[in-house]
């Protein structure tokens, strides 16, 4: 089988959006965007300055007046016309992240369309962004609530999910009447250009949506900007809290920082085992395990020893038998990490997990790339057993193809076990029972909980929640968590003489 | 090796724009069957952006896409569409059989090896080897009709 058309065919200098026109970042220092997986250069990309910053908030503040007295309705429209043109490209859009970020074509797929099911809910905003009422507070006095945009918002978003993640925010911002910024990683530009160019032929008016590529530069711009009003923030712990959160909060912004995770893949003795395996697949390795609601910890309940024997065994041998490559080639089952240094994090990870005394059952050094790409990014899937919860490899975020199994007694013992994390992004439980599915959700304190399902991501209309250090702020993204962070509820008392 | 959903989707629409090929071939060639030919060769159409849809519109980046199917081989469904100079309608209605019959079985197989995981992609599949099937029994009541 060949590898599908790669879309990007020269290679580009890119540049900003603002104010509705294309424009040179006013700094000079360039970097180059990488293919993971063929290590060529696909584009290069600006570290703008605070001065192009200045400029995106200028024009968003500009806008901004006209912009939330467009209707509800009207805005909406430009979404539905969005939703056109993303579907029109979409294939080019998947190809795109594949290329940038290296995650097999499914996975590209299955993140175009997640980003365009938050354009499709973002599009009801005439009935999201209705406000409430109660007639008769007090005799012949009326009270009701009102929900009106903010002002400027911005976006840092980050390297795994380039095109899903900024539609978190970006659609809703914008439907509910306020202008936006957005940062793209730098690692990964180029969806967002696609993006950008797609809202260009949307026609929005000048400045309600802007694009400033760069770095730290941008983002310590962005935090203490006092023109704008909020900030959305998907990544690390440490910057999330620490710097997003910290700096975000003292400039007095809204800030939502969707950070870290560890999450735990729990499975019972009776637990359906071929789907829960084929799951754990996707849940540990897909997009080879850069996402924040990846398994970490592989949690065998029971003290069956021949049951927690036939669990790894068969986890052990799927994950052998994933095919890694360039995920544009349609059998490839894993990509590459995002760059090298990505995977020298995780190969530290490896070696620090045997250094602490756990049995590398499967060992990810060694693996075969279908292809023959360069193997500078590329790292097989590695199962520790006899991890204990004390290790580093159970204990930090990997972000990487690393299975560490642990095990508990019981239901409760392994309850506690996940409670007594800090991080609480998603837990999954695989069973047969509703008894123990329902104590599971009830008990466990996380943001997103899967039943018997591998990656608990919630659909565009929910929130995209996480608790504990995997969350900083009080309304998520997606849904109406969304609308809510980029609005305000005006109250208005109201009686006629 | 048919062993993601994507691998899997491509080789359907291949083996789908195949099979609409081959009827709009065999309507010109065959003013008897002309107006079922033609029929069939849109049904295909319709198939292929029924699957398509199916898996576009709900694949999810959470989804077991890359770890749903066992591995399909493609070898076993292979379908021949080459009309040879001469050929009689009743053997090209034989070859559509064939034809017909080999793609029934690629979706029969793909719908249960998805079943755990993939359930629109397992029913877009199943729906299709359904209609497959009724489209054999309409091509030997042509082939009867024919002799």
């Amino acid at each position: 089988m060949s590898v599908l058309e790669e879309p990007i065919k020269e290679v580009r200098t890119l540049r900003n959006y603002i104010n509705g026109e294309w424009v040179e970042s006013s700094s000079d220092v360039i970097v180059d965007v990488v293919n993971p997986a063929t290590m060529k250069v696909l584009a290069k990309v600006p570290r703008s300055s605070a001065d192009d910053v200045g400029a995106a908030v200028e024009a968003a503040r500009e806008a901004f007046p006209r912009w939330r007295r467009t209707s509800p309705l009207a805005r909406s429209r430009y979404l539905f016309r969005l939703k056109d043109l993303l579907e029109e490209e979409f294939e080019a859009i998947s190809r795109i992240g594949t290329m940038e970020h290296g995650k097999t074509i499914d996975e590209s797929r299955g993140e175009t369309r997640r980003g365009i099911e938050n354009v499709e809910v973002a599009a009801g905003v005439p009935s999201l962004m209705m406000g409430y009422n109660l007639e008769d507070v007090a005799t012949g006095i009326d009270e009701y609530v009102i929900m009106q945009p903010l002002g400027v918002f911005a976006c840092v978003a980050p390297f795994n999910f380039p095109f899903m993640v900024p539609l978190w925010f970006l659609p809703y911002a914008v439907a509910t009447g306020n202008t936006y910024i957005l940062k793209p990683s730098s690692e990964v530009p180029l969806s967002m250009t696609k993006l950008f160019e797609l809202l260009d032929e949307v026609g929005l008016p000048p400045g309600v949506v802007n694009m400033v590529h760069g770095g730290r530069e941008v983002v310590d711009a962005v935090l203490r900007h006092p023109g704008i009003e909020g900030v959305s923030f998907v990544g690390s712990t440490p910057v999330g809290r620490d710097v997003i959160y910290k700096v975000g909060s003292a400039h007095g912004k809204r800030v939502q920082a969707q950070c870290g995770a560890k999450n735990f893949f729990v499975v019972m003795p009776d637990a359906v085992l071929d789907p829960t395996v084929a799951s754990a697949m996707t849940s540990f390795f897909g997009n080879t395990g850069q996402r924040c609601l990846s398994g970490a910890n592989l949690l065998v309940v029971g003290e069956d020893d021949g049951f927690y024997r036939d669990v790894v065994d068969r986890m052990i041998d799927a994950s052998r038998n994933i095919r890694i490559g360039y995920g544009l080639d349609e059998t490839v089952q894993m990509g590459p990490l995002r760059a090298p240094e990505k995977k020298q994090r995780v190969l530290g990870y490896v070696e620090k997990g045997v250094e602490e005394g756990a049995r590398l059952a499967l060992d990810g050094r060694k693996f075969d790339i279908v292809g023959g790409y360069p193997d500078d990014c590329f790292l097989g899937a590695s199962v520790f057993e006899d991890v204990t919860t004390d290790m580093a490899i159970a204990q930090d975020e990997i972000f990487g193809p690393v299975m560490s199994v642990l095990r508990a007694r019981d239901l409760d013992e392994a309850i506690d076990v996940i409670n007594a994390y800090s991080f609480a992004n998603s837990s999954m439980i695989f069973t047969s029972s509703g008894g123990a599915a329902r104590q599971f959700q009830y008990e466990v304190e996380c943001g997103n909980i899967g039943v018997n399902i591998g990656i608990a991501a919630p659909m565009a209309f929910f929130p995209f929640s996480g608790m504990k250090d995997s969350f900083f702020g009080s309304l998520h993204g997606q849904g109406r968590d969304a609308i809510n962070f980029f609005t305000e509820r005006k109250v208005v008392i109201q009686r006629w003489f | 090796m048919l062993n993601t959903a994507s691998a899997i989707i491509s080789f359907y629409e291949r083996m789908e724009d195949q099979i609409a090929a081959f009827y709009d071939a065999l309507a010109r060639r065959y003013p008897t069957g002309r107006e079922a030919f033609a029929a069939l060769s849109k049904e295909s159409g319709r198939h292929k952006e029924m699957v398509v849809r199916a898996y576009r519109e709900v694949i999810t980046d959470a989804i077991e896409a890359g770890f749903s199917f066992t591995g399909l081989d493609e070898a076993d469904y292979r379908i021949d569409t080459e009309l040879k100079e001469g050929l009689s309608l009743r053997d090209a209605l034989e070859k559509a059989l064939a034809v017909e019959e080999s793609s029934r079985r690629f979706c029969s197989d793909a719908s249960e090896s998805s079943r755990a995981l993939l359930a629109d992609i397992t029913h877009a599949f199943g729906w299709v080897a359904k209609r497959k099937a009724n489209r054999i029994e309409r091509l030997k009541s042509l082939k009867e009709e024919t002799s």
